[in-house]
């Protein structure tokens, strides 16, 4: 395993870290498409970012296209609640609506952007390498690829948010009306939440793209829900089973020279299959074995 | 010396209430109060407004009209001394929590934000797993629990809020005898530790012998106060025996026209 | 020559066949997509959207060549595999449908691009284009694509025809579908590979990213025009085909633009016109119509207050000045003054010096508004044991909203009572 390599697994496997934990939320709310319009929705945010910033500063990116995944949330709602438009029509209008607006602005800008339509769908991951984030001081000292902090401080910012509002993630999530009786405020949770998974898009689009963003959100956290009844462990299996996705895909794209990004997203699919058929308490074999073994 | 007696607040007054469900008014004008230390059943036909009155009452559906006060205040100022026990259908107990967890969330209102669970309150916890006789369940997870075993952990956890006031939807819905019977007398020993009880109840057989105080619902107010008084056959009668077709025509007309329950109340825009 | 009359001359063939097929695929996307906007569920067309790509990479990697036939089967295959897929995982695990579907499509997906970048790189010349299939590109029709889309569409079009009743009973009331002995199994079975179908044509104009979109969004838009299903179908029809149209026009204009996103973002402000402007379900029609009720509601109120003022005086001939009428109800005299003139406008009230008088029509309205306040405080009272001293407020607003039927209905079933609770008498005309 080359340097190389190593940075671009260690990238992946931070955005697979952050979405397994964010992930987890989302399928036990029920808002997996959610999760997934905002990976998309947030596209035109990023370019306008991009050209309004005319630069690269992930801070800028990050806040502009942030915002526009609270829009989304906020539009899905506005289009279900106001306008009396049922809830899977409401996601599925708003998150086309805003992709296909990105993707349009990608190829009017084309040459101010520094994105290219493709990219946006499975990312450059490649690249993570190369884009080096350079010290200005008399020594040029290169502190490594910017795809890796960038994604290693979303890491941070997911863990401390989900470490600090713990309790009222778990609570809003498991009983929400509960959760109101008891005061809690269960729409700012969600948009807490909501903004959180626009971040985590955000950062890891350069490198993955929106695809692999959905299939890292749902698969892990899919995966670990079948092998457990514990949420703290779900969450811990998520990450693992995300990272291991990252590194077996990094491999399984080399191997065959084509996209990481799908590739992972292929891998992940396969642990989840496997975890179907083979997770002790609800896989599929030890059920039917179970069935057997006791008449 | 004269002194004058200070009576007790009522643990609930509920004043000129109306709440609308998808725009329709459901609850028309309810007026009640349950005055401390009852154990109070509410019941009525299906689609009766039960399960709004205690949503209402929790703050879970907006007033159209009328206010709702426990011990005199309004519920924002007391939500510490008030508990609820949902239905158990509200929830997804395939959820990856443990009976424990469940009931740690009823302590959630006493931490604050960023505080953890600590030592106290799982103490509290456990002792409250055992007045429902579930102590062996606690780290049992709630996806292995029979409908029984369900209602308990949702009891459990009113218990740990430590409440004085205890709503509960269809509690005995789905639920084995045996469990009802130690439901209602946990209940019963409440009531006498002066907790006010409120509980959404549909079967007539059982009503007589639990509650000490009736309230009858069908849309509006049929009856309340003491279970002697209130369960007669013309009451019953009245809340069972139909619909009041003008007051749903014209509760479907609101919801058509999108028209305001209230002149007061401004409508929405939209 | 300008580019639009150019287009829309349709004189060049290949313009002719670009229209064609991009109607031919989002019109018949939008009919099929009509019925899982009714299902509930509009997502699924988005997992199958993205389950076909690595179909379509199969069919390529098999014959070698961009034959429809190949890339069509192949895509057909992907997508019914991955309905089966999300099917199975949610009856059998825990999973729920939401996330089943998110899943299946971001895995699927995952494993086209994967599929898609090793062609790409394989340096197979036969390839390029393969990735038009992401974001769709109308101006690749060609003539004997539009005979492959055109038997496509029809097939699909013959289908929903001789199967609407069932297809429509199904969205209603799958039970009782069941019930009658409809064979449901099939008939969803039908209705599924039909969508399938329709994606799979027509992710040639709108590609696999945003196909969801042509089969949800004019099914939202049409059923802000409408109630009735057959209307509702086509007009979505027709507003698939017009974001075609428009995608058609794009890719000629412009043809290195891909003609998804702009099919997309047409049929998308179709959409949101339709929400907000639709008469009766749209948003500005509800909002205008709650102005309107408010402006009844402060018009009958100051009717009746006049109507009280001639109770007291016993004579509904005399004339009221405003300061009097507030005294009744104060609504601020610039208010009363707005809505006096309109009252006047509209021929219930007659004004001379100041002093303002019923006309007949104004005394019959108010007499009415009055009449059913009355009942309804009585009705409140007898019927639901409501409180006196409480029905005074509902019924200032039921007052305003009861019609003609509900208010006989209510006097037979008072028994044309002479008083209210209040002692007020009821006044009939």
């Amino acid at each position: 395993m080359t340097q190389n390599d190593l940075q671009i697994i260690a990238t992946a496997a931070l955005v697979a870290s952050s979405c397994a934990l964010l992930g987890c939320f989302l399928i036990l709310r029920k808002m997996a498409m959610v999760g997934d319009a905002i990976s998309h929705a947030v596209l035109p945010g990023i370019v306008i970012a991009f050209l309004v910033s005319g630069s690269r500063d992930s801070v800028t990116m990050l806040a502009g296209a942030g915002l526009v995944g609270i829009l989304t949330t906020f539009l899905i709602e506005f289009f279900h609640k106001k306008a009396r438009l049922q809830t899977d029509a409401s996601i599925g209008v708003t998150f086309t609506w805003l992709f296909a607006v990105g993707v349009v602005l990608i190829s009017l800008f084309a040459d101010k952007v520094d994105l290219d339509q493709d990219c946006v769908l499975y990312g450059e991951i490649a690249y993570v390498p190369v884009d080096l984030i350079i010290l200005s001081d008399g020594n040029g000292l290169i502190l490594g690829p910017k795809a890796i902090y960038v994604t290693g401080s979303i890491l941070v910012i997911i863990l401390l948010f989900i470490t600090l509002g713990y309790k009222e993630l778990f609570l809003t999530t498991f009983d929400p009306a509960f959760a109101t009786a008891l005061g809690v405020s269960t729409s700012l949770w969600h948009y807490l939440l909501m903004s959180a998974v626009s971040a985590t898009t955000v950062a890891s689009f350069e490198s993955v793209g929106a695809i692999l963003v959905v299939a890292l959100l749902i698969g892990p956290a899919a995966t670990a829900y079948l092998f457990t009844d514990n949420f703290k462990v779900m969450l811990v299996l998520a990450v693992v089973t995300g990272v291991i996705a990252s590194v077996i895909g990094y491999y399984i794209a080399y191997w065959l020279d084509g996209s990481i990004a799908g590739a992972i997203a292929m891998v992940t699919g396969i642990l989840f299959a496997l975890a179907v058929l083979f997770a002790p308490a609800h896989g599929l074999v030890f059920k039917r074995l179970r069935a057997t073994v006791q008449p | 010396m004269n002194t004058i007696q200070q009576t007790p607040p009522p643990a609930l007054e509920v004043h000129d209430l109306t709440v609308a469900f998808d725009r329709k008014p459901v609850l028309w004008n309810i007026d009640l109060t349950i005055p401390q230390g009852k154990l109070a059943g509410v019941m009525g036909p299906n689609g009766a407004g039960k399960s709004t009155l205690i949503k209402a009452v929790m703050g879970l559906l907006p007033l159209s009209s009328g206010f709702v006060k426990i011990f005199d205040q309004p519920i924002d100022a007391v939500r510490g001394r008030i508990s609820y026990v949902p239905q158990r259908e509200s929830v997804d107990w395939d959820f990856p929590a443990s009976v424990l967890d469940v009931v740690l969330m009823g302590r959630y209102g006493k931490l604050g934000l960023f505080k953890r669970p600590g030592k106290t309150d799982r103490e509290k916890a456990k002792e409250c797993l055992h007045q429902v006789g579930m102590e062996a369940f606690a780290n049992r997870q709630i996806s292995q629990l029979s409908g029984g075993q369900q209602q308990r952990t949702f009891l459990a956890r009113a218990l740990a809020q430590e409440a004085d006031v205890y709503f509960m939807d269809e509690p005995f819905a789905g639920v084995d005898a045996a469990t009802e019977k130690a439901i209602i007398q946990l209940l019963t020993t409440m009531t006498e530790a002066r907790k006010t009880v409120i509980v959404v109840h549909h079967d007539l057989q059982t009503a007589q012998q639990y509650f000490d105080w009736l309230i009858l619902l069908n849309t509006r107010l049929v009856a309340h106060g003491p279970v002697e008084t209130a369960f007669t056959q013309q009451n019953l009668q009245d809340t069972y025996g139909g619909k009041l077709t003008l007051l749903s025509d014209v509760g479907d007309l609101i919801r058509r026209e999108n028209f305001p329950n209230r002149e007061g109340t401004i409508p929405k825009m939209i | 020559m300008n580019p639009l009359i150019q287009f829309f001359s349709f004189q060049d063939p290949n313009i002719r066949f670009v229209v064609i097929g991009a109607i031919l695929l989002t019109a018949s996307s939008a009919i099929v997509g009509s019925f899982t906007f009714l299902n509930k569920k509009s997502l699924i067309g988005d997992a199958i959207a993205h389950a076909v790509l690595p179909g379509v990479c199969l069919g390529f990697l098999l014959s070698g060549t961009k034959n429809p036939v190949f890339l069509i089967g192949g895509a057909f295959i992907t997508g019914w595999l991955s309905l089966v897929a999300v099917e199975f995982v949610v009856s059998r695990t825990r999973i729920k449908e939401d996330t089943a579907i998110g899943l299946v499509l971001s895995v699927f997906f995952g494993i086209g691009i994967l599929m898609l970048t090793v062609i790409q790189k394989s340096g197979n010349a036969a390839q390029s284009g393969l990735d038009n299939f992401l974001f769709g590109k109308a101006a690749a029709l060609v003539g004997d694509d539009l005979i492959a889309f055109g038997a496509v569409a029809a097939i699909l079009l013959v289908t929903v025809f001789l199967l609407f009743k069932e297809f429509t009973l199904l969205a209603f009331d799958k039970d009782y579908a069941r019930a009658i002995g409809l064979p449901v199994r099939w008939i969803s079975v039908t209705l599924t590979s039909l969508i399938v179908l329709a994606v799979v044509i027509g992710i040639q104009a709108v590609g696999v990213v945003l196909m969801a979109a042509i089969l949800i969004t004019p099914a939202a838009a049409a059923r802000f025009w409408t109630d009735k299903i057959r209307v509702m179908i086509m007009l979505a029809c027709v507003f698939g085909a017009l974001s075609g149209l428009s995608g058609a026009y794009i890719s000629f204009v412009a043809p290195a633009m891909p003609t998804g996103p702009w099919i997309v973002i047409v049929i998308s402000t179709i959409a949101f016109i339709s929400f907000f402007f639709a008469p009766r379900r749209g948003v500005v029609s509800r909002v205008m119509r709650q102005r309107t009720i408010r402006r009844t509601i402060h018009d009958e109120n100051i009717l009746k207050a006049l109507y009280h003022l001639g109770e007291d005086c016993k004579d509904f001939t005399e004339r009221h000045t405003a300061e009097e009428i507030l005294r009744k109800r104060n609504i601020g005299s610039d208010h009363l003054e707005r809505v006096l003139m309109r009252l006047k406008r509209q021929g219930y009230l007659t004004t001379a010096n100041g002093r303002w008088q019923f006309t007949e029509e104004g005394k019959v309205r108010a007499q009415r508004v009055v009449k059913i306040h009355r009942l309804w405080e009585l009705y409140l009272t007898t019927h639901l044991n409501i409180a006196p001293d409480h029905v005074h407020d509902d019924a200032d607003t039921i007052e305003h909203l009861l019609t003609p039927e509900l208010e006989a209905e209510l006097e037979k079933l008072l028994d044309y009572p002479r008083e209210d609770p209040h002692r007020a008498e009821i006044p009939y005309p």
